[in-house]
């Protein structure tokens, strides 16, 4: 054993050792005392581990190993101690505390009293979140959906997951804002100006029409994207992407009501200005390029939104 | 005397925290960087890379390090680990498709050795969309309760309004102040 190996060891173990003692005596102290001990040792251990910390470019590996590992394990046996013994911690800001509800910041999670009963897993709300999943060669048109009435005129997110052949039309009188896309095959959507992000996932051989303040598009594939985006634009783990304007998909007069709606800039447009996380370099990125004048299809839009012609004005 | 007692003695002279935003893509961590500096957030692109802003706060100079979300430069985050005080994690409480990867990616940061000591403050962003999650559910869905390894505490906060992004500060300014600066 080296000395300064000796040394660490002369502190650390009797210390390891005195914490386990604490360990092993939690369930002995009593309740109102419990939160107090639990807080002293995890600031005794996390002290403990600093230590560690510190010494690792001397210690040997071996030792080093051994120490984080006793460390881990006493964590771990705290951990289970404190869920055995203290079921329901409870600890949170309250947004609706007014005055300086800094909790003392020595405490790990504290008790508090939740004025709510404990939900098991999130309670979500469906009401406020459009969504088309699973379907097969159909149109589906968001105003087909029903909407709850509450928090109406605040903007509402979109999933669009799972769908093959499809063509999708969102453009509404529905404020929207974020729209996540996920596993996508041989679709056309048209969307409107969005308060939000658009977020792609896993598509491939899709046009999307969509105007948004951001575009993060992931792990997608041949696909025809007509964009207007007041940020750059970025694309990750994706190729054979090709950009073109949003173009005037709509009479201006309601393309700017819309425009407005979502407080986006209608003056900016950096659909171009494409951003490519696997190619950090100057030149152009293999992954994507904007669409050639021939190659553009501002047929699409119509037909599209023809369908619904009734209710999207 | 040690270095790290003179590197701890240097830096309670200058009062200086190290703060690491991170979290998944869209979570909103540049926007609440620049509201916090009053900076117009209009228009933000995805962080291609970091930002970093140095503020003022109840005597304390912050440094805060924005550090973009999109997975392929997650494996980075592990750069900007070192003299972390306080990790603010922030979630888009309305992506609940991805509340899984978001839990994934907290905890396997809490596991990292050189983020140990560091204050932890979830803030669950965008409560201004009506979808968005609260803070219990969001406490639920990340389960922070079961985190006995760091001082933490979850906050409601929209980056859009400027709604309780100061209050987070507060605390976690608060939790790390007392722990470096005065317990010893």
């Amino acid at each position: 054993m080296s000395e300064a190996s000796k040394d660490f060891r002369a502190t650390f173990d009797p210390e390891k050792q005195s914490i386990e003692e604490a360990l092993a005596e939690l369930d002995k102290v009593p309740k109102d005392e419990l939160q107090a001990n639990i807080d002293s040792i995890v600031q005794r251990i996390n002290a403990l581990e600093k230590t560690v910390t510190a010494k690792i470019s001397i210690l040997p590996a071996f030792d080093a190993r051994m120490c984080m590992e006793a460390i881990k394990s006493m964590s771990e046996r705290l951990t289970q101690l404190r869920v055995k013994l203290v079921p329901k911690a409870k600890f949170s800001f309250k947004s609706r505390k007014t005055t300086g509800a800094t909790p003392s910041p020595t405490s790990t999670p504290k008790p508090v009293a939740s004025p709510k009963p404990a939900v098991s897993t999130p309670t979500i709300d469906q009401s406020q979140f459009l969504k088309f999943e699973d379907r097969t060669g159909e149109h589906l048109f968001i105003g087909s959906l029903s909407v709850s009435e509450a928090g109406s005129g605040a903007a509402k997110d979109v999933a669009l997951t799972n769908l093959t052949d499809c063509t999708i039309n969102l453009v509404h009188d529905i404020p929207l804002g974020a729209i996540h896309v996920k596993n996508l095959k041989r679709c056309t959507l048209v969307f409107p100006p969005v308060s939000g992000s658009i977020l792609l996932h896993d598509c491939e051989g899709c046009t999307l029409v969509g105007a948004c303040h951001q575009s993060r598009m992931h792990t997608s594939t041949n696909m025809n994207i007509y964009i207007h985006v007041t940020s750059e634009p970025i694309i990750e783990d994706c190729t054979d992407m090709r950009f073109a304007p949003y173009g005037q998909i709509l009479p201006s007069e309601e393309l700017d009501r819309l425009f407005e709606i979502a407080q986006l800039n209608q003056g900016v447009n950096l659909y171009d200005k494409v951003k490519d996380f696997n190619w950090l370099r100057q030149q152009q990125s293999p992954n994507w390029r904007l669409l050639e004048e021939s190659e553009l299809q501002p047929e699409v839009v119509p037909q599209i939104l023809s369908k619904d012609r009734s209710v999207a004005k | 005397m040690g270095l790290l007692t003179i590197l701890k003695k240097n830096r309670q002279k200058e009062k200086e925290i190290r703060l690491l935003m991170l979290g998944l893509d869209n979570a909103g961590k540049t926007t609440i960087l620049k509201r916090i500096n009053g900076e117009d957030i209009d228009t933000i692109s995805p962080t291609l890379g970091f930002n970093i802003k140095t503020l003022e706060h109840n005597g304390f100079k912050m440094n805060i390090w924005d550090v973009g979300g999109q997975k392929s430069i997650r494996s980075y985050w592990r750069n900007y680990f070192e003299q972390t005080d306080g990790l603010v994690w922030v979630v888009d409480s309305a992506d609940r498709l991805r509340l899984g990867d978001c839990k994934k990616e907290l905890h396997e940061l809490l596991q990292e050795e050189r983020l140990s000591g560091a204050s932890l403050l979830v803030f669950a962003n965008k409560q201004d969309l009506p979808g968005a999650l609260t803070d219990d559910q969001i406490r639920e869905a990340l389960e922070l309760d079961s985190i006995a390894t760091h001082h933490w505490a979850i906050l409601g906060c929209s980056a859009k309004t400027g709604a309780h992004l100061l209050k987070g500060m507060d605390w976690v300014v608060g939790d790390i102040g007392s722990r470096i600066y005065l317990l010893d």
